[in-house]
C-alpha cells in the first residue's frame, strides 16, 4: 500500500461518503488533508471551486454511467481488461514495478469497474534483481522482504521507485492522464549488490528515504529538487543492533505528521542458511557459532538458540527516528512490536497516531498507537487461522478509505484475510477473504506449503477495489472489496514471473 | 457398498440396511495407561457398534508421546500394527507401550476376548513410558517378534504356547547402526513365506532426543559428527532404512542386513496378499509409495517414489497402509494432512488413484504434524477381508471411522465412533 494512499479524487470520494457510503470522520478537513497527504486541497479557493466542479461534473457522468452497468461496488461478473465498453471511463491508474533486469515500471489504466488495461511499460533506467531473490538466492516470489517500493508524492506530481538490482532510486512525472515520464535515477550511495526495496517521502523536506534489504547502511537519504531530480545525500543509518548485523528490515514509513520515521522488520539475521534438502534455517545460536550438536542438543545449548524472525522474543522489532526539518534523522529508537516480524505498518486514515502492524511470523495483526515522543504502544494481536501452517507470512496491509477493514496478504497461503477496524479494537472479517491463488507449484514458502507469494496489494482510494500482486502466478488480481471484507476476483492480468514488486496509484 | 451414513447408535437401522459385505469384528487397543482392547461388532454395513472392552492387563502409554516426549499427542510411538491376530483367529496379541509388555487373548466364536497372559517383553522401562510397539506372528514357528520404539535392543521374541501363553525369550536385535544409536524403527513385518523379518524405520534421531526448538516446533537437522547437517529422519540419504533379518528355523532372527528403503522414512511395509515377493512401502518422509520386492536371499529392490501432492506442506507423513483383498488398491494414511490417499495397483505400476480419498477429519486443533499442518493425527488403518469398507483411526479427533470403499479409490464415511483421545493404536479384525 501507498503511504500516500489519497488524492484529490479521494476528496470528492469522501464528499460522497457523507452521503451515506461511511461515516463522516471525526476529525477536522484540515488535519485530514494532512495526515493523507491531500495538498493540491488546501491552496486556494479557487482551486477548490474548480475541484468541486470537476467532482460534481464527474459524479453526474458518474451517476449517469452507474445507471447503465458500471458498478461502482462488486460486480459479480469477471472482468477483463478487454471488456471496455462503459468501463473504459478512467478511473484512475495503477504502478507496478516489475523488477526485472531492466526495470520497468507498468501503467495501468483503472476503469471505473475495476479492471486493468496496460498503458505503458516505462522504462526505470536502473536495474531490478531479475530472475534470483538476492537473499534467497533462488527464483521465487518477493525478492527482498519489502514494501512500498513504489509511491507517489501526495500530490502525484511525482512517482519513485526502487531499482533493487543497482541500489539507485528512478524518479517519474506524473501527467494529468497518469502518464509517466523518466526523469533522474540516481544510485542511492551503497554498494551496487542491491537491496533498494522501500520509499517513503517526506514532502516539507523533500525528502525521500531509502530502505535496503542489506545493511548495515540500511537506510539512506535523497534530495529531490522541485523538477523531481534527485540527490544522494551521505547519511546513512542502521537497524542493526551490537547483537545481530545482519538484520532485514522490511519498509519505511512516515507518521502522517512527518515527525518519525518507522521502520518495520522482518530477520534478526537474513535467511540465507538451508539445511540440505533446501529448507531455511530458522534457529541459530545466539552469538557462539556452534550449531545443534548431533544427538545430543543439551537445553543448554536449545535455550541459546535464538529464531531469525525480529522481536521473537527481543523486542526491538520496530526501529523509530525523529524526522528533522532538514530530512535528516535522529537517534533511533528500538521498540517492541510485541510480535514476531513486524513486516508492515500501515497507518489509518484520520487518525494520525494510529497504525496497524502485520505481522509475518506471529501471523496476525495488531493495532498500535505512538505518541509525541516516538513511544510506541502496540494493543492485543488479533491471529488469523494458521491451521495449514506457521508461519502464515502475513505481510502486507492495505486500510479501507473508511478504516473498516485492513486486507492483509498472507505470503504462506496464496489469499488474503480481512480484519475489521472497531474502534481500538480489531477482529476478523474474513479469513481467507478470497479464493487462493495458485501459482506454478515451484516455491513453497517457509511454512512448506506451496504457495503464489502474493506480495504487495493496493486499495483504490473509494475502497471499492483491491489490487494485489501474486507473482509465482505471474497475475496481478483485482478484487472488488465486499461490505463484509470479503474479496470477489473482477479482473487479472498478466505480470512478468516471480519479480513485480511495489503498488502504488490513485 | 454402503451409500448412507449412520453411526452404531443407529445399529438398529443398520441391521435393516442393504448388506453391503460379510460383517464381522475389528480390536483396537486404547494405549491407556490401563490400556485395554476394545472389541466392535463390524455389521454387513460396516457400521460399528462396541461389544466389549478387555483390559490387557498391561500399561499404555496414555496420552504421552515418548518419541516427542509431548505430554499429548496422537500416535505415541510413531509404529504399527501394536493389535494382531493369528492367521487362525484363535489369538489376538496386543502391545503394552507404557509397560514393555505382551498380552494374549483368546478369540471366541463370536469375536469375544478371553485375556489368557501379559508378559514383559524383557526390556526395561526408562522415563515415563516404555515403547513395546509392533507384533508379528510367526505360527510355524510359533514365535512373536516384538518392535520397541527405543533401542538398543528394538526387537524382542516371545515363544506363544498352543494354549496362547507367552514367555520371553532371551535374543535381542537392534536396529542401530554403529553411527546411529538412537534410531527408531517402526513395524515389524514377515515374509509371507516366513522366511525373512522386514523393519521399517522412521528416525535415526528421535525428537526426544533432537530435541525441539523454544517455540516447541521439533528439530529436524542435526549436525553429524562430520559436522554437516543430517535430517533426523532415516533413509535420507544413508540408504540404510530397512533392516532384513532372516528368519532361523527355531524362529531366532540372523544378523540384521541394513538395506536401501528407497526414500526418506520408510515407515511401513505392506506385502501384497497375492504376491508374496511384493510388498509397498510407505514414506513419512518421502512422501510417496513404493513397491518393493524381496528376493530368495532377502535382498530388497525398491522402485521409484509415487508422490501424493504435497502442496499443503512437506513432511507428509505418509505411513499406514492396507491393501485390497484383490491387490489393486493401496489405501495410505496421511498422518500430517488428517486424511487417506489412495492409489492403484496395476502389476508393477502404482498411481496415485485419489489424492485425498477422503474429506479432512478434524482434530480438536492442538495438534500439528511436522509439515506444520494442524492434524487430527490418524495413524492405524485397516481393510475389510472382503474390501469393502476402510476403518482410521484418528487419535486427536477421538473417532474411529469407518468409510465404505468405492471403485475409484475414493472413500465415503460411513460410520464413525468416539475412542479415548488422542493415545488408541493397533487395528486388526476379521
Amino acid at each position: 500500500m501507498s503511504p500516500f494512499p489519497t488524492t484529490a479524487r479521494r476528496a470528492w470520494r469522501d464528499s460522497d461518503s457523507l452521503n451515506g457510503k461511511a461515516e463522516p470522520s471525526a476529525f477536522p478537513l484540515s488535519l485530514i488533508q494532512k495526515t493523507t497527504g491531500v495538498t493540491t486541497m488546501r491552496k486556494s479557493l479557487l482551486s477548490f471551486t474548480l475541484m468541486a466542479a470537476w467532482a460534481l461534473a464527474g459524479a453526474v457522468i458518474f451517476a449517469a454511467l452507474a445507471l447503465t452497468q458500471v458498478p461502482t461496488t462488486p460486480t459479480k461478473k469477471a472482468v477483463t481488461s478487454k471488456e471496455i465498453s462503459l468501463s473504459s471511463y478512467s478511473n484512475g491508474h495503477l504502478y507496478i514495478q516489475t523488477n526485472e533486469d531492466k526495470n520497468a515500471i507498468i501503467h495501468y489504466d483503472r476503469s471505473a469497474n475495476g479492471a486493468l488495461t496496460e498503458v505503458e511499460r516505462v522504462a526505470t533506467g536502473g536495474a531490478g534483481s531479475g530472475l534470483l531473490s538476492p537473499i534467497y538466492h533462488t527464483k521465487r516470489p518477493n525478492h527482498f522482504e519489502g514494501a512500498g517500493s513504489v509511491i507517489l508524492t501526495p500530490d502525484r506530481r511525482f512517482l519513485f521507485t526502487t531499482n533493487g538490482g543497482d541500489n539507485s532510486v528512478s524518479s517519474f512525472a506524473v501527467d494529468k492522464e497518469g502518464r509517466l515520464k523518466l526523469l533522474d535515477v540516481k544510485p542511492t550511495g551503497n554498494s551496487t549488490n542491491g537491496g533498494a526495496k522501500s520509499l517513503a517521502y517526506a514532502p516539507s523536506s523533500r525528502t525521500l528515504l531509502v530502505l535496503h534489504t542489506f545493511g548495515p547502511d540500511h537506510l539512506r537519504l535523497m534530495s529531490v529538487d522541485e523538477k523531481g531530480n534527485l540527490t544522494a545525500r551521505p547519511e546513512q543509518y542502521s537497524v542493526n543492533t551490537p547483537d545481530w548485523a545482519n538484520r532485514g528490515p522490511t519498509m519505511v514509513v512516515l507518521s502522517p505528521d512527518e515527525k518519525f520515521v518507522i521502520v518495520g522488520s522482518a530477520f534478526d539475521e537474513l535467511p540465507t542458511r538451508k539445511n540440505p534438502d533446501g529448507s531455511l534455517i530458522l534457529w541459530i545460536p545466539r552469538a557462539d557459532g556452534e550449531s545443534v550438536r548431533y544427538q545430543t542438543a543439551p537445553d543448554a545449548l536449545l535455550k541459546s538458540l535464538h529464531v531469525i524472525a525480529s522481536n521473537a522474543p527481543d523486542p526491538d522489532g520496530l526501529v523509530v527516528f525523529p524526522l528533522r526539518e532538514d530530512g535528516s534523522l535522529g537517534e533511533a529508537k528500538f521498540q517492541d512490536a510485541k510480535g514476531a516480524s513486524p513486516f508492515y505498518i500501515a497507518f489509518l486514515n484520520g487518525r494520525p497516531d494510529t497504525f496497524i502492524i502485520g505481522y509475518a511470523v506471529s501471523d496476525g495483526c495488531a493495532m498500535a498507537t505512538i505518541d509525541v515522543n516516538g513511544k510506541i504502544d502496540v494493543g492485543p494481536l488479533m491471529k488469523i487461522d494458521t491451521s495449514s501452517g506457521l508461519p502464515s507470512e502475513l505481510c502486507w496491509l492495505a486500510v479501507s478509505p473508511d478504516n473498516r477493514f485492513v486486507y492483509a496478504t498472507n505470503f504462506g497461503y496464496s489469499d488474503l484475510s480481512t480484519f475489521r477496524i472497531d474502534g481500538e479494537k480489531l477482529s476478523i472479517a474474513n479469513d481467507p477473504a478470497c479464493p487462493k491463488v495458485p501459482g506454478d507449484g515451484t516455491f513453497r514458502a517457509i511454512d512448506g506449503v506451496v504457495s503464489s507469494g502474493p506480495s504487495d496489494s493496493w486499495l483504490s482510494p473509494d475502497g471499492a477495489y483491491l489490487y494485489q500482486i501474486y507473482g509465482n502466478a505471474s497475475k496481478l488480481v483485482g478484487y472488488a472489496t465486499q461490505p463484509n471484507g470479503s474479496l470477489k476476483e473482477i479482473t487479472n492480468v498478466r505480470i512478468p514471473y516471480n519479480s513485480p514488486e511495489g503498488l502504488a496509484g490513485f | 457398498m454402503a451409500t448412507e451414513k449412520s453411526t452404531s447408535k443407529q445399529m438398529g437401522i443398520s441391521k435393516e440396511m442393504s448388506m453391503n459385505g460379510q460383517g464381522g469384528h475389528l480390536y483396537m487397543q486404547t494405549n491407556e495407561v490401563k490400556n485395554a482392547v476394545i472389541h466392535y461388532h463390524r455389521s454387513a454395513n460396516g457400521t460399528l457398534t462396541e461389544v466389549e472392552r478387555v483390559a490387557t492387563g498391561g500399561a499404555g502409554s496414555g496420552t504421552f508421546k515418548p518419541i516427542s516426549g509431548q505430554e499429548s499427542a496422537p500416535n505415541s510411538f510413531e509404529g504399527a500394527a501394536s493389535v494382531i491376530l493369528s492367521p487362525d483367529r484363535k489369538l489376538l496379541f496386543a502391545t503394552n507401550g507404557g509397560d514393555n509388555s505382551v498380552s494374549s487373548f483368546a478369540v471366541g466364536d463370536k469375536g469375544t476376548l478371553k485375556r489368557i497372559d501379559t508378559k514383559p517383553t524383557g526390556n526395561a522401562v526408562k522415563g515415563k513410558s516404555g515403547t513395546a510397539k509392533s507384533l508379528a506372528y510367526s505360527p510355524g514357528k510359533q514365535m512373536l517378534y516384538v518392535v520397541h520404539s527405543f533401542g538398543p535392543d528394538h526387537i524382542r521374541l516371545m515363544s506363544v504356547a498352543t494354549n496362547g501363553k507367552l514367555t520371553p525369550r532371551k535374543e535381542k536385535y537392534t536396529c542401530n547402526t554403529s553411527d546411529k544409536p538412537h534410531r527408531v524403527p517402526t513395524m515389524g513385518v514377515l515374509t509371507p513365506d516366513e522366511k525373512f523379518f522386514l523393519v521399517g524405520t522412521t528416525f535415526d534421531v528421535p525428537i526426544a532426543i533432537s530435541g525441539t526448538y523454544p517455540d516447541g516446533s521439533p528439530i529436524l537437522w542435526v549436525n553429524g559428527s562430520d559436522g554437516k547437517p543430517r535430517s533426523v529422519a532415516s533413509n535420507f540419504p544413508d540408504p540404510d532404512g530397512i533392516v532384513v533379518h532372516r528368519v532361523n528355523a527355531d524362529g531366532t532372527l540372523g544378523e540384521g542386513s541394513f538395506q536401501d528403503g528407497g526414500g526418506g522414512s520408510p515407515f511401513y511395509i505392506q506385502f501384497l496378499h497375492n504376491r508374496p515377493d511384493t510388498f509397498i512401502v510407505g514414506y513419512a518422509v518421502g512422501d510417496g509409495v513404493a513397491l518393493g520386492q524381496i528376493d530368495e536371499d532377502g535382498r530388497i529392490g525398491v522402485g521409484k517414489i509415487v508422490p501424493i501432492n504435497t502442496r499443503r506442506g512437506a513432511i507428509a507423513e505418509l505411513c499406514w497402509l492396507a491393501v485390497s483383498p484383490d491387490d489393486r488398491v493401496l489405501y495410505a494414511t496421511v498422518f500430517g494432512y488428517s486424511n487417506v490417499s489412495t492409489f492403484h495397483i496395476n502389476g508393477a505400476e502404482v498411481k496415485v488413484a485419489k489424492d485425498p480419498a477422503c474429506p479432512d477429519v478434524e482434530g480438536d486443533g492442538t495438534f500439528r504434524g511436522l509439515c506444520g499442518d494442524i492434524s487430527s493425527g490418524p495413524s492405524d488403518n485397516w481393510v475389510s477381508p472382503d474390501g469393502a469398507f476402510f476403518y482410521q483411526i484418528y487419535g486427536n479427533a477421538s473417532k474411529l471411522v469407518g468409510y465404505a470403499t468405492k471403485p475409484d479409490g475414493s472413500l465415503e464415511e460411513v460410520t464413525s465412533v468416539a475412542i479415548p483421545y488422542n493415545s488408541p493404536e493397533g487395528l486388526a479384525g476379521f
